[in-house]
């Protein structure tokens, strides 16, 4: 039986550079999309977004652990809050594809430094995923970033 | 290698990561069943998007193991609902029941599904009893959650049921089985 989770895409940055996209992501083969990224930034404390399509009006609820203290929040086209000490996501992206629905999912981010938290997300369109853009607040992700792309079978 | 935690885990991915089964509804169903689960794999996960029809703006998933239908599960989760983080527990339950979010019910934005992952760790093994993990979430409901459920049982999973709690599945939900060898 075929590996059900195919690996699509993968970037570690030379350079910095202010943001990172995924474009051309095949359809027809998978329903599910899955990203892994170990960022580093070039400046001080920002934040990271996420574009579907280009476009924005993506939404977020998040719950955050920092020390001994919990938040939860919500935001708009954000992924999350990173620091220099480095951010990973984790990002599953379910029917990515599919134009019955708005694309949704849940991802975990991790600033080792800071907090972990989980959020879960949803781009308002039931257009399919044609194309994945992150982007830094403030500054570029630096080189030795990584960003990994794969497609899982539904 | 590494168990993906759902990957949620940093690490390599498995390498053997296979489909079971899926199912995508075309009509409104109360429930989701994958019988005769193969006994190949180290671990199962349940990768779904869902919906329930219930005049509700949220509705829980429970998750049952064997068609066992007595006071055998636990679950424990833990909620971001957009403002405060709260945690609840179901002890001595008839199913796997609230383990997670809601999804979203007929009174919610149309189009919009809730998702999740869970995790069944060692469900082949007879010397242990059954434990999973759920990361679920969906805005529309403004919740995301991480759960973990107990079932009082040594024995091998081969049939897995979920269930709304309240309504049915829509139509355009998905629930997909996978395997993952170890």
């Amino acid at each position: 039986m075929a590996n059900a989770m195919v690996a699509l895409a993968s970037l570690t940055l030379g350079s910095a550079q202010a943001t990172v996209t995924f474009s051309s992501i095949p359809t027809g083969a998978y329903r599910d999309l899955f990203i892994e990224t170990t960022e580093y930034w070039s400046s001080a404390n920002t934040d990271v977004g996420i574009r579907f399509n280009g476009t924005t009006g993506t939404s977020t609820v998040y719950m955050a652990g920092f020390g001994s203290s919990s938040s939860s929040g919500t935001s708009s086209d954000l992924l999350g809050y990173a620091s220099a000490t480095g951010t990973q996501h984790q990002i599953h992206i379910f029917d990515a594809f599919a134009t019955d629905k708005h694309k949704s999912g849940v991802y975990r981010y991790d600033n080792p430094g800071n907090f972990t938290a989980a959020a879960a997300f949803r781009w308002a369109s039931t257009a399919a995923i044609t194309s994945i853009q992150f982007y830094v607040g403030t500054g570029n992700f630096a080189a030795g970033s990584t960003f990994a792309l794969y497609g899982v079978v539904a | 290698m590494m168990i993906p935690l759902g990957f949620l885990g940093i690490g390599k991915l498995p390498a053997d990561f296979e489909l079971i089964s899926t199912q995508l509804l075309s009509t409104a169903t109360s429930g989701v069943t994958f019988l005769s689960i193969p006994q190949t794999y180290k671990h199962l996960q349940v990768r779904y998007t869902a919906r329930s029809d219930y005049a509700s703006t949220g509705v829980f998933i429970n998750f049952n193991f064997n068609n066992d239908n007595n006071a055998n599960y636990t679950t424990h989760r833990l909620i971001g609902n957009g403002s405060t983080v709260t945690s609840a527990s179901s002890v001595g339950a008839n199913s796997m029941s609230n383990a997670g979010h809601q999804v979203p019910g007929s009174n919610s934005t149309t189009s919009v599904f809730g998702s999740g992952i869970v995790d069944i760790l060692d469900y082949t093994n007879t010397n242990k009893n059954k434990t999973m993990r759920v990361f679920s979430g969906s805005t529309s409901t403004n919740n995301v959650a991480l759960a973990s459920g107990f079932w009082v049982s040594t024995a091998a999973i081969s049939r897995l049921d979920l269930l709304m709690n309240s309504g049915n599945f829509t139509a355009g939900s998905r629930v997909s089985l996978y395997g993952i060898r170890g």
